[in-house]
């Protein structure tokens, strides 16, 4: 991933101030874990089935 | 569902409601995917799913009893079935693959074998319909079958089959 774990942000009585900056390397952190779970589609090479289902993918030979 | 890619905020901008909403749903859109890109039949580790050949299942094949392989959430339905004397096994399913989740079974006189090479080889039998946990410890060495009927003593009346994952 290209981006670090982020951490949390402490409560204070009078509230937080979140800045721009804080929510763009959330953002940020969200778009990379997009790009990380599209590339792990696993794909069919010669020989194999894969079914793709709500609970996982399903390897199988053709 | 896909949904769009997010855009940065500035400063100033007012935290909304929508904003919100688009983390969340962009957050869920890729839970979504990893959920769906997770290999099942494999050896799971902390950093990956190993596939061997031997975990594969051969799809529309059979095992060395003929017995096809579970798949996940599917419904198999057996017909009624009366074993000969002495003969162990009916008509049944491998479920060497379901290493996870449950089988939920009804109908009667189900036998089910786990065999593990760190456990041995357990078998029981079930007079009527039930809900089987699969011994996850078993892990990936965990292989069994399920089968309808065990000689005269409990005669199959019927039923059904569904690996259930979680």
């Amino acid at each position: 991933m290209k981006t670090k774990e982020l951490r949390p942000i402490n409560p204070t009585p009078q509230g937080v101030g979140i800045s721009a900056e804080y929510i763009n390397s959330i953002i940020d952190r969200i778009e990379d874990l997009v790009q990380v779970a599209e590339s792990q589609k696993p794909i069919a090479g010669e020989g194999i089935n894969i079914a793709y289902t709500v609970a996982g993918a399903f390897i199988s030979l053709k | 569902m896909i949904y769009p890619r997010l855009d940065k905020v500035r400063n100033g901008q007012r935290m909304s409601v929508e904003l919100v909403n688009r983390l969340i749903k962009r957050t869920e859109y890729a839970a979504d995917l990893l959920q769906k890109y997770r290999i099942l039949n494999g050896i799971k580790t902390y950093k990956g799913t190993i596939i061997s050949l031997g975990a594969i299942s051969p799809g529309g094949a059979t095992d060395d009893f003929g017995f096809g392989f579970v798949t996940p959430n599917e419904i198999y339905t057996f017909p009624p079935f009366t074993a000969e004397p002495g003969e162990l096994l009916g008509p049944g399913l491998n479920i060497s693959n379901a290493t996870s989740g449950r089988l939920v079974i009804s109908g009667g006189a189900w036998e089910h074998g786990v065999f593990a090479p760190d456990s041995g080889f357990v078998r029981s039998y079930s007079p009527t319909g039930t809900e089987v946990n699969l011994p996850i410890p078993f892990g990936a060495f965990f292989v069994g079958w399920i089968s309808c009927g065990y000689g005269p003593t409990f005669p199959f009346t019927g039923g059904t089959i569904q690996w259930l994952t979680d």
